[in-house]
């Protein structure tokens, strides 16, 4: 305001100032007297703007906002007057978003974060935004947890630590609530899990606080699981015992079945029931086929019994017929091999009768060879005695030989000597002994000759008497293996003499053999006549007997077949009543 | 010739030696002929007491004592077998003009009077040895065995330089 300063002192006058003016006015000061009615004036105007900015705070502090400062005014007071308006219509603003609030809308919340603070120790704004923020994420939650159990996800909870005070109080209720439904929802579906898969024992677990509502529930479905189980175990115990063959088995009422059960209960009675009366039926049958097969039994054992009698009697004529027979053959059997033998013992005995003749003949042989053998011996000594004579004459001279042989080594040694000192005295000589030197180099050269010649036939010579020794040695041997052989050959002989003798004994002993044994071939041939008559008669006996046996047989295994049959019907009707006594009815 | 003749000086070498060579062993030596008087049998032989072992003892040669040195002994030659009192062993009777007294050494076997070339002796071989050694040079005899030639070593000992070191003769 342009004129604020001289208003300003104006206003700032104090009251020394006016009566200083007052007293100049009195003496008649025109310009304090305009001076005075200018601050009269303004003092006025004062007045007025305070009262009005007073009325406009008095409604304020009773929280209506709705009046304003509206006068012009100048000056100090114009300021006034705008900062009450600003104070009211931030207040306005304040009172529309706590009402925002309460109908539930925090649309305000962004407008509020971006003014944050409108000054340092400006609370009014940041707790505005805080309020609004906790409401905007509980809500969020809220939603979320909403949302998630609308799909089914019961499973979904908030997190508490993101929630302060009483917020946070009222998730953690939201999320209560959702396990108190949660958990019995998830027992529930455990158990209706077993009883689809045919459990029905399964129950609810009681350790789980279940109340209110949700008890009823689990009572129900317990209840389904109790009743289904009950009428189960009824229909087993009852089918069980049908399949053990008791078919007195009934439901048992006081088991306090219903609905559906019912009717299925009552059926399975009935199966019971009239599966009883048809076994009964047969049971009565059976029984009366039973003593009607025991009957026919007894009848056929004995038919059988009289059967096996003539049976046996007939084998028995049967056995004995074979028996005489057999003997017969036996008898036969044994005339044709004693005919055989005999036949045998003539041919055997015609063959020592020639071996007998051809030994007596070899055995002469033997004794003309061996007198020849013997003869030959003798000469065989004679010639070894020459032998050996002359093998001992020749190892004399081969000693003698080694005499000489040894002398004439000797003097080849001694030659030896004589050539070597012969070529030294001629060496010695010098050229004067040269001739003799070759002609001592030639001797020594022959003695060495004769010397090695004299070795060897050392050597030789040692050989021949070695080997003349050993044949002295084997004529030895041979002469002593002669007159061995000698005495053997005159055993020989006397061996063949006996052996003579004895082949003559034996010839004649065959003879006499021969005769008896024409005889007794003669004998066997009469028998066997006799018993070949005795033969025929029996074959005759034998195929009439055979025939009643045949007979009899037949009949007997017909009555084997009918007791077979008999017996197949008896165990079929005792594996009957074995099989009835099964039945409980 | 007088046995001090071959003493060393190459240029004074005769064109030939004459050896008697004999045997050791298996192997073959040779000693100069004209240190060599005779050759004799192996004979009954006296032992002496108190003598080095290749003294073998004495015998009678034709009314002379003859002092008898076992050459086997004396030169550490290994025997083949024990040739004792073996038929090839002889007896080589040294010159007296040589030893002063009868003097024999036993061998195992004489096997002749033989003349080689200067050229068959290897003397260099020989100095490789101890030089105070008996061996003189060795003597390459060539032989004819099957067609084929070969050569023969024969170890040439002087005899004089061994009965020296046995105190038998006066250097």
């Amino acid at each position: 305001m342009d004129s604020a300063g001289p208003q300003d002192q104006a206003i700032g006058m104090d009251t020394q100032e006016i009566e200083t003016l007052f007293k100049n006015a009195e003496r008649g000061d025109i310009s304090s007297l305009n001076r005075i009615h200018e601050q009269f004036l303004r003092q006025n105007e004062t007045d007025r703007g305070l009262s009005e900015i007073q009325a406009v705070l008095a409604k304020m502090s009773v929280n209506d906002f709705t009046a304003t400062v509206t006068g012009k005014y100048s000056g100090s007071l114009a300021d006034t007057a705008r900062e009450v308006n600003t104070v009211q219509e931030r207040l306005l603003h304040l009172t529309a978003t706590a009402t925002h609030i309460a109908d539930g809308n925090i649309g305000d919340l962004e407008e509020f974060k971006k003014i944050g603070k409108r000054s340092d120790n400006d609370e009014m704004v940041p707790a505005f935004t805080r309020m609004m923020a906790s409401i905007s994420s509980m809500i969020a939650d809220v939603n979320r947890l909403s949302a998630a159990a609308k799909e089914g996800g019961l499973s979904v909870r908030a997190d508490v630590a993101r929630h302060q005070g009483e917020f946070r109080t009222i998730i953690e209720g939201v999320n209560a609530t959702l396990d108190a439904i949660t958990i019995p929802l998830n027992e529930a579906l455990r158990v209706s899990h077993e009883f689809s898969r045919g459990n029905f024992s399964a129950r609810m677990n009681q350790n789980i606080h279940i109340s209110g509502d949700l008890a009823k529930f689990r009572d129900a479905l317990d209840g389904i699981g109790s009743n289904v189980s009950a009428a189960i175990s009824e229909i087993t115990r009852v089918a069980d015992a049908y399949a053990k063959y008791d078919f007195t088995a009934r439901i048992d009422r006081s088991a306090n079945l219903s609905g559906d059960f019912v009717e299925l209960l009552t059926s399975l009675d009935k199966i019971g029931s009239e599966v009883s009366e048809a076994i009964a039926l047969v049971n009565v049958q059976v029984q009366n086929l039973t003593k009607e097969a025991g009957e026919t039994s007894a009848g056929l054992s004995q038919i059988s019994a009289g059967s096996e009698e003539i049976a046996k009697n007939t084998t028995h004529v049967h056995e004995n017929m074979e028996k005489g027979h057999d003997g017969i053959s036996q008898i036969s059997k044994a005339m044709e091999d004693l005919a055989a033998a005999v036949e045998e013992i003539t041919t055997n005995m015609e063959n020592v009768s020639t071996l007998a003749k051809k030994t007596k003949d070899l055995s002469t042989n033997g004794v003309d060879l061996s007198r020849k053998a013997n003869d030959s011996m003798g000469r065989i000594n004679d010639a070894t005695s020459v032998v050996n004579a002359s093998i001992t004459e020749i190892s004399a001279k081969m000693d003698e030989i080694g005499k000489i042989v040894g002398i004439i080594r000797d003097l080849a040694n001694q030659t030896n000597l004589l050539a070597l000192n012969a070529a030294i005295e001629a060496a010695r000589a010098g050229d004067a002994g040269r001739g003799f030197a070759v002609v001592a180099a030639e001797v020594k050269s022959l003695a060495q000759e004769s010397r090695t010649s004299a070795e060897n036939i050392e050597t030789m010579i040692g050989d021949l008497q070695k080997r003349s020794n050993h044949a002295a040695e084997a004529v030895t041997v041979a002469t002593k293996e002669v007159s061995t052989g000698s005495r053997d050959v005159e055993d020989t002989i006397k061996v063949f003499g006996q052996i003579v003798e004895s082949i003559e004994q034996v010839s004649r002993n065959t003879e006499e053999v021969a005769a008896a044994t024409q005889e007794q071939a003669a004998t066997t041939e009469e028998i066997t006549a006799s018993v070949n008559e005795v033969t025929k008669l029996f074959e005759e006996t034998e195929k009439e007997s055979s025939d009643t046996a045949a007979a009899t047989e037949e009949s007997l295994a017909s009555i084997e077949e009918i007791n077979t049959a008999m017996g197949d019907v008896s165990r079929v009707v005792s594996s009957l009543t074995t099989e009835m006594t099964k039945f409980a009815v | 010739m007088p046995a001090e003749n071959r003493h060393e000086d190459p240029a004074d070498l005769p064109e030939k030696i004459q050896v008697v060579e004999f045997l050791l062993g298996k192997e073959h030596y040779a000693i100069d002929l004209y240190d060599v008087k005779e050759v004799v049998d192996y004979t009954t032989i006296t032992r002496l007491p108190d003598t080095p072992t290749y003294i073998k003892g004495i015998m009678d040669l034709r009314g002379e004592i003859t002092t008898l040195i076992d050459l086997r002994e004396r030169l550490n030659v290994a025997a083949e077998k024990n040739h004792d009192g073996d038929d090839n062993q002889r007896i080589i009777v040294l010159d007296e003009k040589l030893t002063g007294v009868k003097m024999g050494v036993i061998v195992d076997d004489v096997l002749s009077v033989s003349t080689f070339d200067q050229a068959d002796v290897d003397r260099s071989s020989a100095s490789l040895y101890n030089d105070d050694a008996a061996v003189i040079g060795i003597i390459r005899k060539k032989v004819r065995v099957r067609d084929q030639e070969i050569s023969d070593l024969i170890v040439w000992i002087g005899i004089s330089r061994i009965l020296r070191d046995a105190g038998c003769i006066k250097s």
